[in-house]
């Protein structure tokens, strides 16, 4: 296992020098960036909607209950965008796109699509790893902030419509507006960029490392999606105690 | 550099002799490649036979490069087999099942190698890539998908790809597998054809008897990772080798006992 983990550190590491050759593959970085965001914008804004929906329906009752009705909005604003937004984005983007990117790589593996690019001197890391790194690195980051408008709003549905928790929606977005910092919005955007490259970088090594045929191809996908669910875990609580610090 | 100057009907400049010296080859504990000696002539017809397993395909991607031998020495000319730089990139490779990028359409699999190298303009790169797919006999297939061609068409789209390279060594594993009898003549005399137009020296892994004694000038047996002959297709069918017999004559009758 540390082996695996040293190979992708390897993986990632050769990708980021090859960030300079972004603009020479700008058409597959578009290309995997249009991919990546038809996949999951639609299901990211739904999966929004409800965790926003879900935080205040669970806190709003107690917050009335306690005299604090005033602060949901505050609550969920500052739930979805520290930890929750990132982090269920990355899981949608490891589930949806990462496996995708296994499965691909994988498939090109094992029928030998990879060994014909490289007779023809073709790097394989800068033709499938770089635009998929980089595309990914911008998606999520974005899916994230979709997430928080929409999860937002959510909140402020159920806030609205639940007659036991019935915060007008102009009070619901002025807690959301007086407790939600630029710097809270930014940590999350931040930690997903993190989270980003794991899912980006795991899934392409998963995909290369690759063999065996179709059964290879599925034990790299899962494999894909089972470490960077963990990588994602990990990585959110030292992000979080290193972003702490920063902001 | 060959590659820059490269028009739709070039012709490769010389043929390349290929040497193998001691190389080895193991993967874990399995010995596939022991002390294989060899050496292929520039513009030679050269067949590797052998049992399945015997260590013909990985032969194949040390003299490709696709990997290196554990020991031994392999020369192209005067250089090692080297992928990490195009404009050395001389040797080109047919894979068995075509590993053509089922993302990219045709024309975009046999012009790869001049667009990812940026080595000619759009409009060069459609040109030479209609003049390649023409030259393996298919005019018309550069918008299709490679899952909208046959098997034998897939071998030939990979073919014109190889020849996009303006290869001085083409590598062909299994040409004829999987494929009807009259493609697999097809692609016989297009092998035959092109080292005949284009002088390219020629190594094909095959299990195809008649095709390595209708167009092979010569022919190793490789088994258990050792070459244990090497000669014309007829010296090396009157070989009276027992496993070379065992291997070369062997056949079916048709009460599907095995003679």
């Amino acid at each position: 296992m540390f082996r695996k983990f040293g190979e992708m550190i390897l993986l990632g590491l050769e990708t980021f020098r090859a960030l300079p050759l972004c603009w020479r593959h700008r058409k597959k970085i578009l290309e995997q960036f249009y991919v990546m965001g038809n996949e999951s914008l639609l299901m990211a804004c739904i999966l929004a909607i409800f965790i926003g929906g879900v935080i205040a329906l669970q806190s709003g009752p107690v917050m009335v209950e306690r005299g604090i009705a005033s602060t949901v909005g505050g609550l969920v604003g500052l739930s979805l965008c520290k930890e929750l937004s990132p982090v269920m984005m990355s899981v949608l983007a490891a589930g949806r796109v990462g496996s995708a990117i296994a499965a691909e790589i994988g498939s090109m593996r094992v029928y030998q699509e990879i060994d014909a690019l490289r007779t023809m001197s073709i790097n394989p890391i800068h033709y499938l790893v770089l635009p998929r790194v980089v595309a990914m690195t911008v998606a999520v980051p974005m899916l994230v902030i979709f997430a928080n408008l929409f999860g937002w709003v959510g909140g402020a549905l159920v806030s609205m419509g639940n007659p036991d928790i019935n915060i007008p929606w102009r009070a619901y977005f002025n807690s959301l507006n007086s407790l939600v910092d630029i710097r809270d919005i930014l940590s999350g955007v931040l930690k997903s960029v993190v989270f980003a490259v794991l899912i980006a970088v795991v899934s392409c090594y998963m995909g290369l490392q690759t063999s065996g045929g179709p059964r290879g191809i599925g034990k790299s996908v899962t494999q894909a999606v089972v470490y960077s669910l963990v990588l994602i875990l990990i990585f959110d609580y030292l992000a979080t105690r290193i972003l702490m610090i920063i902001l | 550099m060959p590659i820059s100057s490269q028009s739709e009907n070039s012709v490769s400049s010389e043929a390349v002799r290929v040497r193998l010296k001691d190389v080895c080859k193991s993967y874990g504990a399995q010995v596939v490649l022991k002390n294989v000696n060899l050496q292929v002539e520039p513009g030679e017809i050269f067949a590797i036979m052998g049992p399945s397993g015997s260590g013909k395909s990985v032969l194949l991607r040390q003299i490709s490069g696709l990997e290196s031998p554990d020991s031994g020495e392999i020369w192209i000319n005067d250089r090692h087999p080297d992928l990490s730089r195009a404009d050395q990139t001389r040797v080109a490779m047919v894979f068995q099942s075509g590993a053509l990028l089922s993302s990219l359409t045709v024309g975009e699999n046999v012009g790869l190698f001049l667009e990812e190298h940026r080595l000619k303009s759009k409009k060069e790169i459609g040109r030479i890539v209609s003049a390649k797919l023409k030259a393996v006999g298919l005019e018309g297939v550069e918008a299709k998908f490679p899952s909208e061609l046959s098997g034998g068409m897939k071998k030939r789209v990979s073919i014109a790809r190889a020849l996009v390279i303006e290869p001085q060594l083409i590598l062909y594993d299994e040409p004829t597998s999987e494929l009807d009898p009259v493609s697999a003549v097809t692609i016989g005399q297009e092998i035959c054809r092109l080292r005949d137009t284009l002088a390219i020296t020629t190594i094909m892994v095959t299990h195809d008897r008649d095709l390595v004694q209708g167009i092979a000038d010569r022919v190793a047996i490789i088994i258990d990772g050792k070459i244990v002959a090497i000669g014309t297709p007829k010296e090396i069918w009157a070989n009276q080798n027992r496993k070379i017999k065992d291997f070369l004559h062997i056949n079916f009758k048709f009460d599907n006992t095995i003679l």
